[in-house]
């Protein structure tokens, strides 16, 4: 299969598929990981991390697959678990870095370490959306599904359409504030 | 206006042609209002995709474990024979209860129909309304899957409503699942030429309704026109792979 096509599977959900690109890719993962103390548990830890890493950077937006699907989801794993290791404050030396498996004249830690930081901004987003009322996080993903703001008014009773949109900017800037304190500290 | 709100507005393409342009003439300048539309459109962007990609990470939870596998230890020592033929015995005493589970599965398992046909829960409780139609005993009677006793209630309720189109749905759902598969589809045909909300409802359950009827090729044709942006998109995927 080839890497568009696993991208393709990635951003449909297409279950069959992903399997394949776990076939293809997660042995090598999972031998580098408990070659640099992890355990085969860790692997499927970060190799899910990898893949929605690369979701969150390459469905639905404007970038291109530029490096190989290997590499690139290899990129993030490895970028992740130095991350890991250095929060567990181990004083482990990751051994092997091993990325002339991969005979690419593109650079793939460009792009690894892209879609490494949107996975990082993803999940701040996601735990700082968890932290506003339910009020607000029922009308956003309303408003993110597309639903009119009338039909929310209704469905939620607020007065009117525009009554939605002064709430959603509260709410807005709220998160702003939760998702700025959070990505300093 | 606050910066949210403009900023909001401006990416709505709500604001006034003047202010729209003072707009873009201060973000060029203003780096910290800048950064603030950034994060905006990041947030907007995460809400269109929070709910797939919260579905994406359950599928890989569930596919994962199939592929990394912790090393198994080599057995330390030689069995016991004996422990060792009673353990066969289990063996096969397991594989015999598995092989009759998986052929029970495979007789009693749901139609097609039933797996994929799992309606939205209904809530019109909120909805405001007149004294005419019991919104309670609607939505009770919806969600005990009593579909005889729920069709005339949804059909009063629009006499009074025309035109909701979620009521539309539920309406269509009751046709179908009492077998008035005609006026069932000409129901999620109507929806699924809107553009709203529901438009993808509409198509899904048009499929659905030839599934139920046992029109394979009819469902198959409806699935393939199911556009990628649709809700249904994964399901139809799913559905079209084993009608």
């Amino acid at each position: 299969m080839s890497d568009e096509n696993y991208l393709h599977a990635l951003c449909a959900g297409d279950t069959q598929r992903i399997r394949s690109i776990y076939q293809q890719y997660a042995g090598q993962i999972q031998r580098w990981v408990e070659d640099n103390n992890g355990s085969a548990a860790d692997a499927q830890d970060l190799f899910q991390d990898g893949l929605i890493a690369i979701y969150d950077r390459y469905c639905g937006s404007d970038f291109q697959l530029s490096s190989s699907f290997g590499a690139l989801l290899f990129g993030i794993c490895k970028r992740k678990w130095f991350d890991r290791l250095k929060e567990k404050n181990r004083e482990t030396v990751v051994r092997k870095v091993e990325e002339e498996r991969y005979n690419d004249d593109h650079d793939p830690s460009i792009d690894s370490e892209a879609a490494f930081q949107e996975l990082q901004k993803q999940e701040t987003l996601v735990k700082t959306f968890a932290l506003l009322s339910a009020q607000c996080q029922q009308m956003l993903t309303l408003l993110g599904r597309g639903v009119a703001a009338e039909q929310i008014a209704l469905q939620l009773s607020i007065a009117n359409a525009n009554a939605v949109y002064q709430s959603k900017h509260r709410c807005m800037s709220r998160w702003k504030e939760l998702f700025s304190s959070s990505s300093k500290s | 206006m606050n910066n949210t709100e403009k900023i909001d507005r401006f990416l709505r393409n709500d604001l006034p042609e003047e202010e729209k342009k003072a707009f873009e003439a201060e973000l060029n300048q203003n780096a910290d209002l800048a950064g603030e539309l950034a994060l905006q459109k990041d947030m907007e962007q995460f809400l269109r995709k929070q709910e797939k990609r919260t579905a994406l990470k359950n599928q890989l939870s569930n596919i994962g474990p199939e592929f990394f596998q912790a090393a198994t230890k080599p057995e330390p020592g030689r069995i016991v024979p004996l422990q060792r033929r009673q353990t066969l015995r289990w063996v096969i005493g397991l594989a015999a209860a598995i092989a009759l589970l998986l052929v029970a599965r495979f007789v009693f398992s749901p139609s097609l129909y039933d797996q994929f046909g799992q309606h939205p829960p209904l809530a019109m409780i909120e909805r405001s309304t007149t004294a005419q139609v019991n919104l309670a005993a609607m939505e009770k009677a919806f969600n005990q899957k009593d579909y005889a006793a729920a069709l005339p209630l949804f059909q009063a309720y629009l006499r009074e409503k025309p035109g909701d189109l979620e009521a539309e749905l539920y309406l269509g759902i009751c046709l179908l699942e009492t077998g008035q598969y005609a006026n069932a589809r000409a129901v999620f045909t109507k929806i699924s030429q809107t553009q709203s909300s529901f438009m993808d409802y509409g198509q899904w359950y048009l499929a659905l309704s030839y599934l139920k009827e046992g029109d394979k090729a009819a469902c198959r044709r409806v699935l393939l026109e199911v556009p990628q942006e649709s809700e249904f998109f994964q399901k139809a995927q799913d559905l079209l792979k084993r009608v």
